[in-house]
């Protein structure tokens, strides 16, 4: 679920930071910069793993700052297609099951991918699935569960213009794309072993 | 920012465990100040991976031997890289958790086999703490919890 990415970037060390070591400046200037954030196509970036290279530092022209260009490497959350993973059920409803890691909260379970006789109880606002012998079984809230990754959608957060920000308002409203993640996980849970973990 | 390698190497859940300590280590030891996100993540994440089910949660068996020690063990079975990884960090205790980590795990592996997989885990990797109670216990409880489920269910109805 986690691997590294090299990558490699202008690191601006300002005055302030000139009393760090620089391995330590430039350690928390990356981790400003990077943890927690996702990166389209890369994953969601966690912190600097280690520092391969870097260059002699430049210092700009009239504001002091030092330029060092640094290639790193970073550990990034980024499971990958058929990746079996635990989390816990956030929320239900009639278009599927969200997850979340304590770290991430993007999964979504649509019904289709999840067990055969799956139905959503609108009273209770859970999945049930019915199985073939009748028993019912229940995809509670907070329940932990073991899912499959299917598939990964990314949202690119870039500014738009004001014409289509207003379209992406008006269409994001509705159902579980009220606010555009930039890093959504398709999962299932339709094989035996998979769904909350207490069934197996 | 411009990204030389994607994907350098994978990493297992203990490696970056050990990591996020080591830096808390690090950082409490030079009173150094983190970024307010770091810290959001450091501690999202610490959580996630030392919380049941984690194999990681409390005392485990997760030592920096355990890798190679487990891969030479599962040498024989023919598992992908990607299935050793999933194995190492999920730890199937029965081969139905098994069965969704190894693809088309029937036709690949016999029952024996799948056994002696389990097996190797539970030895190298260690086994979950029984929730409470002795396992017969736990059996029947789970049984009761079934049939309470289908009562509800149907007064529901």
């Amino acid at each position: 679920m986690f691997i590294l990415t090299t990558i490699s970037d202008l690191v601006k060390i300002s005055p302030a930071d000139f009393s760090k070591p620089s391995i330590q400046a430039i350690e928390d200037n990356i981790n400003a910069k990077y943890a927690n954030k996702v990166i389209q196509k890369v994953g969601l970036c966690i912190s600097l793993y280690d520092i391969l290279s870097a260059s002699e530092g430049n210092i700009g022209h009239m504001t002091g700052i030092v330029n060092v260009n640094v290639e790193f490497r970073m550990i990034v959350f980024r499971p990958f297609k058929g990746e079996i993973l635990n989390g816990k059920i956030s929320s239900s409803s009639p278009a599927g099951i969200r997850i979340r890691l304590d770290f991430f909260d993007d999964i979504f379970v649509p019904p289709h991918l999840l067990f055969d006789g799956s139905v959503f109880d609108h009273r209770e606002a859970v999945f049930i699935w019915r199985t073939e012998d009748g028993a019912e079984l229940f995809f509670d809230k907070n329940e932990t569960v073991r899912f499959r990754v299917e598939a990964e959608f990314w949202n690119d957060q870039s500014p738009v213009g004001p014409g289509s920000l207003e379209a992406q308002a008006n269409g994001g409203e509705n159902g579980h794309g009220s606010r555009k993640s930039p890093y959504v996980i398709e999962a299932s849970m339709s094989q035996g072993g998979l769904g909350p973990t207490l069934w197996w | 920012m411009k990204i030389l390698e994607t994907q350098s190497a994978p990493l297992t859940n203990y490696e970056v465990l050990t990591h996020l300590q080591s830096m808390r280590k690090r950082y409490d030891a030079e009173h150094s100040v983190k970024s307010g996100n770091l810290e959001t993540v450091m501690k999202e994440l610490t959580d996630y991976l030392t919380t049941t089910p984690s194999p990681l949660a409390g005392e485990h068996e997760y030592t920096d031997e355990t890798i190679p020690k487990l891969m030479s063990a599962l040498e024989p079975y023919d598992l992908t890289k990607a299935e050793m990884l999933m194995i190492f960090n999920i730890r199937p205790e029965s081969q139905g958790v098994l069965d969704t980590i190894v693809e088309e795990l029937d036709m690949r592996l016999d029952e024996k086999q799948q056994e002696e997989i389990v097996e190797h885990v539970a030895r190298i990797l260690g086994r979950a703490p029984e929730p409470e109670g002795e396992g017969e216990d736990a059996e029947g409880e789970e049984e009761e919890m079934e049939a309470v489920e289908g009562e509800e269910g149907g007064a529901a109805e």
